[in-house]
C-alpha cells in the first residue's frame, strides 16, 4: 500500500511537522466553495464574508459590554452557520459593530466548540473568531485542538486560521497524523474515507 | 357615567380615588367596609386623554399615555386603549433623572394602580435601549422587579440582524434582555 496524498496536503502537513510559526502556504486565494470537493482541497477554514449569518440557541442574552458595545450570549445548543461554514458550541458570545451592522465583528465559542467546513473539521474548548481581523483560533485546556482534514489530523495546543488567505498554523506540541489511503479504492470527490479502513502508524511531527 | 375633560391626568383621578376608597380612616372597621362597599357599587369611570405618572420608591419609572382608559373602582384596575408607555431611568452621576429610549404600545393595556404592574395586548411594539424594535403578543409588566415580560413569541430588529425567540424578558433597569426558547438570529447577506 503507497501513500496517496493531494500535493498541496504534504506540502502543508511538511510545513506544520516544522513547527515553526509561519503559516503554512496554501496558494492563491480560493474563491468561495460550491461543492465540498472544493472545500476539501482547502488547508483550513475559509471566511465566506458578508454571507448570511444565522446562529440558534436555546437562550439567549442580550447586553452592553463594558465597552459600550452590544453584544449577545447565545447559550444551550448553539449552532452558527454561515455559507459552508457551521459551528456548534455550549455558549457563544457576539459583539456586534456600534455602526448597527447585523453582523458581529468578534465571536467567541466556548464548550465542545467544533467547526465543520466541507471535510474540514476543528474541535476545541473554546474559539475566538475575528471577523475584521479575518482569523480564528481553536485552542483547549488540557487537551488539545484538533483539525480533521479529511482522513488526516492535526493536534496542537492553539491551531489559527487565516479565513481569508485560506491558510493555518499550529503552535504547541504539533502531532500531525497522516492515513494511508488504499490506492485501488477509487477515490471520490469530497468522501471521507471509511475509518473501517485499516489505520497504519500516523506520520507525525512534534514541535512548538 | 362621570364625565372627564380630555388630559385630565389618571394620576390626579387615582388621587382621589385613593382619599375615596384607600384612606378611609382605619381606626373604625365599620366606615372602611362602608367604603369598600361603597367602591364596589360606583360604576367605572370613562376617562379620554389619560396621563399617568408611575412611581417605584421615590424614582418616577413609568409614562403612560393612552388615548382612552375605563377604570374599574372595584378591582382598581384601569383598562386602557392605544397606549403608549415610557421609561424613565436614573443616569449614572449623580442620579438624575432621564427618559430611558425603553417604550412600548399597544391597542389594550390593563393597568394595575395598587402595584404599577401591567399587561399590554393584542399586539406589542417596542424599542429597547440601544434603538433596536421588537414585536410581540403581549407583555406584562411587573412594577416590584421592573421587568418587562412575553411569554409570546417575539421578534427584534437591529439593522440587519433579525432575532426571534418563544419569549422574552427585559429588565428595565440594566436593559439586559434574556431570550428564551428557540432563539435565531439571522443577520442578512451584507
Amino acid at each position: 500500500m503507497s501513500r496517496v496524498l493531494p500535493f498541496a496536503l504534504v506540502c502543508a502537513l511538511a510545513a506544520l511537522a516544522r513547527a515553526d510559526e509561519t503559516p503554512a502556504p496554501a496558494g492563491p486565494p480560493a474563491p468561495p466553495p460550491t461543492t465540498s470537493s472544493d472545500a476539501a482541497d482547502r488547508l483550513g477554514l475559509k471566511f465566506t464574508k458578508g454571507a448570511e449569518l444565522v446562529i440558534t440557541s436555546e437562550e439567549a442574552t442580550g447586553v452592553k459590554n463594558a465597552a459600550g458595545r452590544q453584544t449577545v450570549v447565545f447559550t444551550k445548543n448553539v449552532k452558527a452557520n454561515q455559507a459552508d461554514m457551521h459551528l456548534e458550541s455550549d455558549w457563544l458570545e457576539a459583539i456586534y459593530p456600534p455602526t448597527g451592522n447585523g453582523h458581529p465583528d468578534h465571536v467567541t465559542a466556548k464548550g465542545s466548540v467544533v467547526i465543520t467546513q466541507g471535510d474540514n473539521t476543528a474541535h476545541c474548548a473554546e474559539a475566538e473568531i475575528d471577523n475584521v481581523a479575518c482569523t480564528a483560533e481553536c485552542h483547549s485546556q488540557g487537551t488539545q485542538a484538533k483539525l480533521d482534514r479529511g482522513t488526516d489530523t492535526v493536534i496542537a495546543d492553539t491551531i489559527y486560521f487565516d479565513l481569508c488567505k485560506n491558510t493555518v498554523k499550529a503552535v504547541g506540541n504539533v502531532s500531525v497524523r497522516v492515513k494511508q489511503t488504499d490506492p485501488n479504492t477509487p477515490a471520490t470527490p469530497g468522501a471521507t474515507t471509511p475509518s473501517a479502513t485499516p489505520a497504519p502508524a500516523p506520520a507525525k511531527a512534534t514541535g512548538g | 357615567m362621570p364625565s372627564v375633560p380630555r388630559s385630565v391626568a389618571l394620576g390626579a383621578s387615582l388621587l382621589w380615588l385613593g382619599v375615596s376608597l384607600g384612606c378611609a380612616p382605619a381606626s373604625d372597621p365599620n366606615d372602611a367596609a362602608s367604603t369598600s362597599r361603597e367602591a364596589e357599587n360606583l360604576p367605572p369611570i370613562e376617562m379620554e386623554g389619560v396621563i399617568f405618572e408611575g412611581y417605584h420608591g421615590d424614582l418616577q419609572d413609568l409614562n403612560i399615555l393612552a388615548s382612552g382608559a375605563t377604570v374599574n373602582m372595584a378591582t382598581h384596575l384601569a383598562n386602557l386603549r392605544d397606549v403608549t408607555i415610557h421609561f424613565t431611568a436614573e443616569d449614572d452621576t449623580g442620579g438624575k433623572k432621564t427618559t430611558s429610549k425603553v417604550q412600548i404600545a399597544a391597542p389594550k393595556g390593563q393597568f394595575h394602580l395598587d402595584g404599577d404592574d401591567f399587561t399590554l395586548t393584542d399586539g406589542v411594539t417596542g424599542t429597547t435601549e440601544e434603538g433596536q424594535r421588537f414585536v410581540t403578543d403581549a407583555v406584562h409588566y411587573v412594577g416590584k422587579t421592573r421587568l418587562l415580560v412575553s411569554d409570546s413569541p417575539v421578534e427584534m430588529h437591529r439593522a440587519t440582524l433579525v432575532v426571534t425567540a418563544s419569549g422574552m424578558q427585559l429588565e428595565v433597569p440594566t436593559h439586559k434582555i434574556h431570550l428564551t426558547g428557540n432563539v435565531r438570529a439571522q443577520a442578512m447577506p451584507k
